[in-house]
């Protein structure tokens, strides 16, 4: 897994850029919301990277629980940390674009609340591992968090589902199934966006791992 | 098989007949629920007509604080007067330590809830002893027993296991919370059993699904302790 890091950054320098030129100069506006749609190219990939992240940390919990191999533990932590900070994009993105469309910033849907509860559930994943009284304690019950929490996700994509049905809808925007329509170089440029981020996060995955294993040396 | 709830039941009587010599646990926390009841009364004006709404946020709330401090306090001692290590020494395997640990927070919790719901009755002037809420009641309990011995034996080990606790165990039971709160505000709404039956299925399959996980995650946890 050695890289040489500095190759590699310059081309996921190269693709990112080309993202953002995409978005801002090339993608099309939308008619009635305006330049906020193009939240929709950062929002969504980001979404996608931390859902993939998390499926990660679920992974390696399992395969530090089964081998013990430390290194196993120290993606399942690279990959929470990175899955915690796009999720955390995902969720504000989200906000930012909600204001002006929906007229709130937040509202309970059940995508919403579960991208939510599975964020907090995530920094519990890594604060316990962090509090632990030893690294190889704080390994096997982050791995055991990973798994529970992971599990947990769909009971609770289905229990907030159930619950918005009971209760009013806060907000019916006119826009609300909008993402729907999009043409196709508004299709494309998503798409792009979505393998440039997650080559970006990939990377910086690589890297957070490699930076863990140099910590263990030191220490 | 017979034998292996037998144990279970052994790992439980033990904490039970520490805790009726003496008896603080279950003050306490019967004294902090009702003093939350008292709190949540006086902070929120509730007026008849939003009832069904509040009131069951208000009771699950109480709960959930109330088991997150007992539990605390329950873990707590264990760990530091040593016992856990003398537990983990006996001759049994570590999901019967785990299952009978989940019994005794799981009757715990029903002796405050027998104790939290007449006085809800009483301070809220509504009747809120129905069976499908008490069904409820001790599905949901079980849920948050189960996800609330593993977690805390976890959190119990660290430096900050009293904050550590409720921060991780939130949003684990989640949707148990929020089905209790469902189930109870339909039945106080006078739906049929039929609009909420799927909250019921949902509890019970979320507390099988995490009895089998956990029950063999805690081996693991144990592993490291």
């Amino acid at each position: 897994m050695k890289l040489n890091s500095n190759f590699y950054l310059i081309i996921i320098a190269a693709i990112v850029i080309f993202d953002v030129a995409l978005i801002t100069l090339f993608a099309p506006t939308e008619v009635i919301m305006g330049h906020v749609q193009k939240i929709l190219y950062i929002h969504v990939p980001n979404a996608w990277v931390g859902f993939l992240f998390f499926f990660f940390v679920f992974i390696a919990s399992i395969m530090y629980l089964i081998t013990k191999n430390i290194r196993w533990d120290y993606f399942g932590q690279a990959s929470g940390e990175i899955g915690v900070v796009t999720t955390t994009i995902m969720v504000i993105s989200g906000a930012i674009w909600a204001k002006p469309v929906w007229g709130v910033w937040w509202t309970w849907d059940p995508k919403l609340t579960t991208s939510l509860i599975m964020l907090l559930m995530y920094i519990g994943y890594l604060m316990l591992r962090a509090y632990a009284s030893n690294p190889r304690q704080g390994a096997t019950f982050a791995s055991v968090l990973g798994i529970i929490s992971f599990v947990n996700v769909p009971i609770v994509y289905m229990a907030s589902v159930w619950w918005r049905t009971v209760h009013p809808e806060l907000i019916i925007g006119p826009l609300k199934e909008s993402d729907a329509g999009l043409t196709a170089s508004m299709g494309f440029i998503l798409i792009y966006s979505t393998f440039a981020i997650t080559i970006l996060c990939v990377f910086l995955l690589v890297r957070r791992f490699q930076l863990r294993t140099l910590e263990e040396l030191i220490t | 098989m017979k034998k292996y709830f037998l144990y279970i039941w052994y790992i439980s009587l033990k904490d039970i007949k520490v805790e009726l010599q003496r008896k603080e646990l279950l003050i306490l926390t019967t004294i902090f629920s009702f003093t939350c009841v008292v709190i949540f009364n006086i902070s929120i004006d509730v007026s008849i007509e939003s009832y069904s709404r509040v009131l069951p946020g208000i009771l699950w709330v109480t709960i959930f604080f109330t088991a997150v401090l007992g539990l605390n306090r329950f873990l707590s001692k264990e760990t530091d007067s040593g016992n856990f290590e003398s537990l983990l020494l006996l001759p049994i395997s570590r999901d019967i330590l785990f299952l009978g640990k989940v019994t005794t927070l799981f009757l715990f919790m029903i002796i405050l809830e027998i104790l939290i719901f007449p006085i809800f009755t009483i301070i809220f002037n509504l009747n809120i002893i129905h069976i499908p809420i008490i069904l409820v009641a001790v599905l949901a309990t079980l849920g948050i027993s189960v996800l609330g011995t593993i977690i805390g034996s976890m959190t119990s080990s660290t430096g900050v296991k009293e904050t550590l606790l409720p921060i991780l165990l939130f949003p684990l039971i989640f949707p148990i919370l929020l089905a209790a709160i469902e189930v109870t505000g339909s039945v106080l709404r006078g739906q049929t059993f039929a609009e909420y039956n799927k909250w019921i299925q949902l509890l019970a399959i979320t507390d099988i699904i995490f009895i089998i996980i956990c029950s063999f995650l805690f081996t693991k946890v144990m592993n490291d302790y």
